[in-house]
């Protein structure tokens, strides 16, 4: 399915430009932003399974937008 | 009128021992030099921007206008245009809560002593979303006197309301052609079953209970009846009725996810999300007022998918642009506000430290997808939205062109109309 975003229409790009190896347990960010932050939880593919810290909601997202973050950092 | 804010709540919470500041959280007061450059970065000239009450209202007839007085030389120096939040959602500890009848006196001296101070500043929202200020006061007790009854919520609407009036009414005294863009949170309560229609129908008529008596609109039989039964007089109740300040006055309308509500049978709400949306309601609100409208508070939290408040800002920006080409006169569009929050996901009953990444720049200043989005639109349609009709543009006077020809004319002229106004010459 396609998944549709107005982010097109402002031409930005949400995914990561540099390689990082992203693995369950690890603390991320999917964007360039310092906030939210996500534990993932699952890795599939090019899918990760990542859950908000903050609120516990879980969420199905494209791995290739996950940053990690320094635990230090955490939320 | 493209705006962001910086968001200034400073409600009392914990039965009035700790004292929430937003712009503390966001460290604006560190900041505030960058947080202006961002500004117009974004390419935008106005913002929705006041100092905290709580430190500059030091006391009967006492300011301190410290750090108002750099910020707003700054601001002018830059040429930006702000609109004036003098009181959001809290009040000095010395003044105590909203529950104190000498708030609006109080607040009413504070306003006037600002006008004067600041006389090239025209734009306004004396009292932020009095609604929500009165109702998590005075009825949900979540801030500031958290009181829990009818008696205490009226108590809480009733002072917010007059200071806002009296405001008003004391900045036309300096600022002639003030112009008051009513920031206030714009409300839908839906009925969950036929059950619930009755309860549904008072939380409606309620929610316009703010801006009644703001714009000295007469209420609905049965809100008159509440509000007498709740502790206001006859003679209060007068008070809003002979003002004639509408016509100083745009119909600022907050919207959010969280501004639609379902209703159970016994009157109970929740969250409803999204249903009618921002056009359908700002219609319900223009409908009964009448006023040119200014979209004046949005955002949502960035999510996993990093586009989320890209998608809402869009949505947005859509229902503004179809509520004006539905013949509503819309003069502005907010996004609300220029960096993230903190607290927000608890309404500031809870001091978590949590980040809201809302903001068009994240804590660290380093722009958000939202950011990015909001200044290309701008850039798009900043030509479009004065075009629905030329007779309809906002009459500003930019901080560089006060005391200018235009401005002595224009203040002129408002001045003889306000005589005319309080000598009963103007309906």
């Amino acid at each position: 399915m396609l998944n549709l975003s107005y982010a097109d229409v402002f031409s930005i790009r949400l995914q990561r430009e540099f390689a990082e190896d992203i693995g369950v347990g690890d603390l991320v960010r999917t964007g360039p932003n310092a906030f939210p932050h996500f534990t993932v939880l699952a890795v599939c593919g090019e899918k990760a399974w990542v859950r908000n810290v903050q609120n516990q909601q879980d969420s199905v997202i494209d791995l290739d937008r996950c940053r990690k973050v320094a635990t230090d950092l955490a939320a | 009128m493209f705006a962001t804010g910086i968001e200034n709540s400073i409600p009392k919470i914990k039965n009035g021992t700790v004292r929430v500041d937003q712009m503390e959280s966001s460290g604006h007061y560190r900041l505030w030099r960058k947080d202006f450059d961002l500004v117009e970065e974004m390419g935008i000239r106005h913002l929705r921007y006041g100092p905290p009450l709580h430190t500059t209202l030091a006391g009967p007839d006492k300011y301190d206008w410290e750090f108002a007085d750099v910020t707003f030389a700054d601001l002018r120096r830059r040429d930006l245009i702000p609109i004036v939040d003098l009181c959001h959602f809290g009040v000095p500890d010395w003044i105590g809560d909203f529950q104190n009848p000498d708030f609006p006196f109080h607040f009413e001296k504070y306003a006037r002593a600002f006008a004067c101070r600041f006389p090239w500043v025209q734009l306004y929202t004396p009292v932020n979303e009095m609604f929500i200020c009165a109702i998590f006061s005075g009825e949900y007790g979540w801030w500031n006197e958290q009181g829990t009854t009818d008696r205490t919520f009226v108590t809480a609407l009733k002072n917010i309301v007059k200071a806002n009036v009296l405001a008003m009414k004391a900045i036309l005294e300096c600022r002639p052609d003030a112009i008051f863009i009513q920031s206030e949170s714009s409300e839908y309560f839906h009925a969950e079953n036929p059950a619930a229609i009755g309860p549904a129908e008072i939380l409606n008529a309620k929610r316009f209970l703010s801006l009644d008596l703001n714009y000295g609109r007469r209420v609905s039989s049965e809100m008159y009846e509440y509000l007498l039964d709740n502790g206001m007089t006859r003679d209060e109740y007068h008070f809003f009725l002979h003002h004639k300040l509408k016509h100083h006055c745009i119909l600022g309308n907050d919207y959010y996810w969280t501004n639609e509500h379902r209703v159970a049978a016994d009157g109970r709400t929740r969250a409803a999300g999204e249903i009618f949306g921002y056009a359908e309601i700002t219609r319900q609100y223009y409908d009964r007022y009448r006023l040119p409208v200014m979209h004046t508070e949005t955002n949502i939290v960035e999510g996993p998918n990093g586009d989320e408040a890209v998608n809402w800002l869009w949505k947005q920006w859509a229902n503004v642009l179809r509520v004006r080409n539905d013949g509503v006169p819309t003069v502005g569009f907010t996004w609300y506000s220029l960096t993230d929050q903190v607290d927000w996901d608890t309404a500031l009953r809870e001091t978590n430290g949590h980040v809201n990444p809302l903001g068009l720049y994240d804590l660290d200043r380093n722009i958000r997808a939202v950011g990015r989005s909001y200044q290309q639109l701008i850039a798009d349609w900043k030509e479009v939205l004065p075009t629905q009709t030329v007779c309809l543009t906002v009459p500003i006077v930019p901080p560089s062109e006060h005391g200018g020809l235009h401005h002595r004319v224009q203040e002129g002229a408002m001045r003889e109309m306000r005589r005319a106004e309080t000598h009963g010459q103007v309906a």
